[in-house]
């Protein structure tokens, strides 16, 4: 069986972003610590995201499976990578040497240079699989018209 | 209708770029899909923080000032959270290694090391998180009081009492 490449992908990233969910969403207090060493919320708005963002994570791990919520689990996932990044080169810039939290409790020291480039990778990705995902939309409602 | 324009704009500017999308309404369910996932979220998120407690825990005091070390009367004991190669490299004297890949068997260490009345204080590198985390840990135990030098190992090295 053949796989399309988009589907193939879709799994990859899919796969990467339901293991990094389930590792932070079992060990929350983890990954609350290293949003806070971020040092830009809050204690409880660090709290409610340490807890949020895995299932986050999960949920459009799992819309990324299916056709029909691809291009929406796309769209949260560049602009989660978006928010990762950004964060990243913050913390970079400030100086701060601490762990990405990426992947919960396993993921070491963090290498910046290394993270922005895996981030950037899976970013073109996820605008690689919302443009399938629109192409398909577009395919199956082929009459759509411009909006007046 | 500004909002539209603008977004019809864009919708062109994405036809450009081979991006198949030349209705605003065609955003929409995409727009919606992702609210739903996004809100499908908050569901077990609000489940385990029911279950693990809506308030953050409370923490170990972000620590102590490398300047207010001097001050404490007690004793203290020296925990550096960093890794085996950096504590070789230099160390607070009398500070012992204890971080997450040696903790089993570095911890006999602390215990002697450690007895009522003395203060122990975790550092790793500036802007870490290793020193927090060993804290915790060490807190767990029921050892009392568990402080986190702030701005790690290097702080220290810049003030005086060195």
């Amino acid at each position: 069986m053949k796989l399309a490449p988009q589907t193939t992908l879709a799994w990859l990233l899919s796969l990467i972003f339901i293991y990094a969910g389930i590792v932070k969403a079992l060990a929350p207090s983890s990954f609350y610590h290293d949003i806070r060493m971020y040092q830009f919320l809050s204690d409880g708005n660090a709290w409610y995201l340490a807890h949020y963002l895995p299932w986050l994570e999960i949920v459009v791990a799992i819309g990324l499976l299916r056709m029909s919520t691809r291009g929406a689990a796309s769209i949260i996932i560049a602009f989660l990578l978006l928010i990762f990044s950004v964060a990243i080169a913050s913390a970079w810039t400030r100086g701060l040497n601490i762990k990405c939290g990426c992947f919960g409790d396993h993921s070491g020291r963090s290498d910046y240079v290394w993270i922005l480039i895996r981030d950037l990778v899976m970013f073109l990705v996820a605008l690689y699989l919302l443009r399938s995902a629109l192409v398909g939309q577009a395919k199956t409602e082929p009459f759509a018209t411009k909006e007046t | 209708m500004k909002y539209f324009a603008s977004l019809e704009k864009l919708n062109l500017r994405l036809h450009k770029w081979r991006v198949p999308i030349t209705a605003t309404s065609q955003w929409l369910p995409l727009a919606k899909k992702a609210v739903l996932l996004m809100v499908i979220a908050f569901v077990p998120a609000t489940g385990q923080l029911a279950f693990g407690g809506f308030s953050p825990p409370i923490h170990v005091p972000f620590g102590i000032e490398a300047d207010d070390v001097q001050n404490r009367p007690e004793p203290i004991v020296w925990v550096d959270a960093r890794s085996e190669d950096l504590f070789g490299t230099d160390h607070i004297p009398s500070a012992l290694n204890l971080n997450q890949t040696n903790w089993n068997q570095a911890l006999p260490r602390l215990f002697e090391a450690y007895q009522p009345g003395k203060t122990v204080i975790v550092y790793c590198s500036s802007g870490c998180s290793a020193s927090e985390e060993i804290a915790s840990k060490i807190r767990d135990l029921g050892i009392e009081p568990v402080l986190v030098l702030e701005g790690g190992f290097e702080a220290w090295q810049k003030t005086p009492h060195r």
